[in-house]
């Protein structure tokens, strides 16, 4: 039997498997407490949430996070080295915005907004920009309003931290009625908590 | 070996698509239904689906919405239920518009990872609402958005139909062949019914079907009926 037959056979052979590994080892649990992501940074939460190992999660850098199912709440904690993208390329036909050390707050702010786009976000606006620390590091806070792509309006949550070691960024978004104001509270918590660990100011 | 891999994902997102929620129920929350129903605007959507293009046909999903609106009221008159029948004219607030995206939204997550009764869902189960369970809500959009109502209660009906032409119909069924797996014939639904408590927002129960093509009057009771056979509207 030659190689390429033998990996034919096995391909099929290893459906079922595939087919079970998508289906259910998709999600972990995620406790209220510190969690540290991945990289070096690392963020308190005051509840307990679910994530993404696969689907959704495949998609974009960094983890995806929710509470009650992407379609209600979503949360993205993602370092993004300089020269990489928020989303993966995947053939698409235009190449998804790349962060690039030097950008200004501008330009930040539109590469988060960019990148939100690909993953099916319109009319993207940011409220009350602002600076912020986080730890010793500086950054920047914004708020979001946006549509779904079937036209549910969302609000959302954004900290962003410039670091040695990229652009971390951590996006919430949510709708705009009943879930985000549920959660508010919590994920505002939860961005001012964001550090990163022996994090040293950008070059 | 390329195409080899596209199929796979093809068997892949096939299975798990193939476990769509069938009912799901917050059994604590349904108390006994008493006094009207209030039936918001049915929602069809009928997409006429070619090999290269796909052209929504308003026409046909005009047909279906009466159709399936037909088949519900007869039902739940059978069964005692009063109702009270609310238009896009009585609901042309943009409010409207967005609790039912909410709607679609909730039922989408539900779909995905809740189902207490079959747990057949596409990627499993939320960890974190196993140990902290959360109800699923429109919230008070809900109720700011139907005032003028005593009624306790609203019912959605919302239906997906995809009409394949002869070359999608036979590229399906090639791959049906090829993979072993049933096949969607020529048109391919989703339908779903959801009742909510108008003061809460809080989704009670949800049916499913993939059922009925509701072009015909006959196929939008055969949906109807696949729904409301089990769940409090019985």
């Amino acid at each position: 039997m030659t190689p390429r037959p033998l990996l034919s056979c096995l391909s099929f052979a290893a459906m079922p498997l595939l087919v079970l590994t998508a289906c259910t080892q998709t999600l972990s649990l995620v406790p209220a407490g510190q969690h540290h992501t991945q990289g070096p940074v690392w963020v308190d939460l005051t509840n307990s949430w679910s994530r993404y190992h696969s689907g959704p999660a495949g998609r974009v850098q960094g983890q995806v996070l929710t509470r009650d199912g992407l379609t209600l709440n979503r949360l993205h904690i993602a370092t993004i080295a300089p020269g990489a993208s928020f989303v993966r390329p995947q053939g698409f036909v235009q190449s998804p915005p790349r962060y690039q050390i030097g950008m200004t707050q501008d330009q930040i702010v539109d590469f988060v907004l960019y990148s939100l786009g690909w993953i099916g976000f319109t009319d993207l606006q940011p409220v009350d920009l602002h600076e912020q620390s986080f730890g010793d590091l500086k950054g920047l806070r914004f708020g979001l309003n946006a549509m779904t792509g079937a036209g549910l309006t969302v609000k959302g949550d954004t900290a962003i931290i410039e670091h040695a070691g990229g652009l971390t960024m951590i996006v919430f978004l949510s709708p705009a009625g009943y879930y985000f104001d549920r959660d508010a509270k919590a994920v505002d918590t939860l961005m001012n908590s964001a550090r990163v660990n022996g994090g040293q100011s950008k070059p | 070996m390329k195409r080899l891999f596209l199929l796979s994902c093809l068997v892949i997102v096939s299975a798990c698509a193939a476990t769509p929620i069938a009912s799901y129920s917050d059994a604590s929350r349904i108390q006994a239904l008493s006094g009207a129903l209030v039936l918001a605007p049915v929602r069809a959507d009928v997409v006429f689906v070619t090999s290269d293009n796909s052209d929504r046909r308003d026409d046909w999903s005009a047909q279906a919405s009466s159709n399936l609106l037909t088949a519900l009221q007869q039902h739940l008159q059978a069964s005692g239920i009063d109702i009270i029948m609310k238009t896009d004219q009585d609901l042309s607030l943009p409010e409207w518009r967005q609790v039912e995206r909410l709607k679609d939204a909730v039922v989408t997550a539900i779909s995905t990872h809740a189902n207490p009764l079959t747990e057949n869902t596409f990627m499993g189960t939320l960890p974190n609402r196993e140990t902290s369970p959360a109800r699923y809500t429109l919230g008070a959009d809900l109720a700011e958005a139907l005032t003028d109502t005593d009624a306790k209660h609203v019912l959605f009906l919302t239906s997906h139909v995809q009409v394949n032409s002869l070359g999608v119909k036979l590229a399906n069924a090639m791959f049906d062949t090829v993979s072993g797996m049933g096949s969607a014939g020529p048109t391919q639904s989703g339908s779903h019914l959801v009742l909510a408590d108008i003061k809460t927002g809080d989704i009670l129960w949800i049916a499913a079907t993939q059922e009925g093509d509701p072009r015909q009057l006959e196929g939008a009771a055969t949906i109807v009926e696949a729904m409301l056979r089990k769940g409090p509207l019985k």
